[in-house]
């Protein structure tokens, strides 16, 4: 379990994060919200990529802040720039990343078999990353978080530069992944959740605008984007600045 | 070496092979080196250095533009590129990266040293007997390995504090500079040197190896001094992780 307890990220005067609380289980769950509504900098605080000022965040009873590397092993995040060593092959980058992970050799060859395959990779597997496209960086960088069985994988903009089909492919096989994990996605693309189900977290100014569970035994059947955009109506705070 | 070092080692140097902006400093070195070398042997051979003291000083002044350039993209490189905010999130200690990234770029420095023997024996063969023999190379070759040690650790550490690689660059330089002309001030008011070319200390250092001396003070000084940076490198590292 995930737990955040009053998480506050400020930059300058600008409040990203207004002591923002919650709890979450392994499944997915989706950050929404407009540009400048914490997405970005909540998914970085949580992961410890940069810190809250602020608050603490706990991962089933460790917690995340105290410095302890054994924490890096169960968080995995992935920017939304995707990093990757441009001077490197797909298969020779996941090679490396797998290897600094600490994969031994034949876990990490059937490990990166298994990502290849389910994210569609074979066709650029042998393929410089600096020759890929914007929809296949991602899928490289995804498969790379998704090279250990972390228990929280966070990542910014997943559907960013995919295609429908890659859309789909990508949503069916975090769902795969959340069955054990908690998949943290901030998103501004939600058709291909459609058919998943999980939490939504809609932020609006540094704060927790609404919060409800999708898909499956909800109740409600509209779709996502439409309930978000509701519930961003509906419950919108004021803009406050805590640092005052 | 532990198995983080030696992934590090193996990826930094298998990608400095393949690398051209490598092989443009390398050749800027060799060019460097050479017009020195020539320069140097027209005006003073014979006079007040011997053809090992040029041969040395044409290899050890153009150093520290080659592990400025090596070094340079070893973590502000990835820092550029953003692949090091991913390196920090690994349960990995990134004094071991450090370790494998130092050594891939001292192995690399050693390499393209190791390549302006070949003038000099292209030399000896052509002045056949009035050649100095190969053997009073092993001094100054000595003293080189020593140098490129302590110069490659600087660049390790300036890689590390900078955000781009060619700060780390200009700060390899720098404080590889601003040190020698410490020691030089150490010297000259310390230890009671004086400001002719022998109490230089590298100018010293140069001329006792190509005389076939290696100082004790010598090796002790640039091991100590190359341990003392890449320590600052790992410890750097290490402390300014989320």
């Amino acid at each position: 379990m995930l737990e955040a307890e009053k998480l506050v990220r400020n930059f300058g005067d600008t409040t990203a994060l207004a002591g923002i609380s919650f709890s979450l289980n392994p499944g997915i769950c989706v950050v929404a919200g407009p540009n400048g509504a914490g997405k970005t900098t909540l998914l970085r605080a949580v992961s410890a990529v940069d810190p809250a000022d602020s608050g603490r965040v706990m991962l089933d009873g460790m917690d995340v802040y105290s410095g302890n590397p054994r924490i890096r092993r169960h968080i995995s995040y992935l920017s939304d720039t995707v990093p990757l060593y441009r001077d490197l092959t797909v298969e020779d980058h996941l090679q490396y990343r797998g290897r600094l992970k600490g994969l031994p050799a034949r876990r990490l060859r059937a490990r990166i078999r298994h990502v290849t395959d389910l994210l569609d990779l074979r066709p650029v597997f042998t393929r410089m990353t600096s020759a890929l496209s914007a929809g296949q960086r991602k899928r490289v960088g995804i498969a790379d978080a998704m090279l250990t069985d972390s228990r929280v994988l966070a990542i910014d903009e997943p559907f960013d530069g995919l295609d429908a089909d890659h859309r789909a492919l990508l949503a069916k096989a975090l769902r795969g992944v959340a069955r054990h994990t908690l998949v943290l996605l901030a998103t501004h693309v939600f058709d291909a959740l459609d058919s998943a189900q999980g939490t939504c977290m809609v932020l609006s100014h540094g704060e927790i605008a609404s919060m409800f569970a999708f898909g499956g035994d909800s109740g409600d059947t509209r779709p996502l984007a439409d309930r978000i955009a509701s519930a961003l109506a509906a419950g919108s705070p004021e803009p406050k600045d805590l640092a005052k | 070496m532990n198995q983080i070092a030696r992934t590090v080692f193996i990826r930094e140097f298998f990608s400095s092979l393949f690398s051209r902006s490598r092989y443009v400093a390398f050749a800027l070195f060799h060019a460097l080196s050479g017009a020195l070398f020539c320069t140097t042997l027209q005006l003073a051979e014979g006079k007040f250095w011997t053809i090992q003291t040029i041969w040395t000083l044409s290899v050890a002044l153009p150093l520290p533009i080659i592990v400025s350039l090596t070094t340079m993209p070893l973590f502000a490189g990835e820092r550029a590129s953003g692949t090091f905010e991913s390196l920090e999130m690994l349960p990995i200690s990134l004094g071991d990266v450090a370790i494998g990234k130092f050594l891939a770029s001292y192995l690399s420095v050693i390499l393209c040293l190791s390549a302006t023997l070949v003038p000099w024996f292209v030399l000896c063969h052509v002045l056949k007997s009035r050649a100095p023999d190969t053997a009073t190379l092993a001094g100054p070759c000595a003293l080189l390995v020593l140098h490129s040690f302590s110069w490659t650790a600087l660049g390790t550490f300036s890689s590390a504090v900078a955000r781009h690689p060619w700060v780390a660059a200009a700060g390899t330089l720098v404080m590889g500079v601003s040190m020698m002309l410490l020691w030089s001030a150490v010297s000259h008011f310390w230890l009671g040197g004086n400001w002719l070319s022998t109490s230089f200390p590298i100018i010293e250092e140069i001329l006792d190896a190509s005389g076939g001396h290696l100082r004790l003070h010598t090796i002790v000084f640039h091991m100590g001094f190359g341990a003392l940076a890449l320590y600052a490198a790992m410890r750097s590292l290490e402390a300014n992780r989320p």
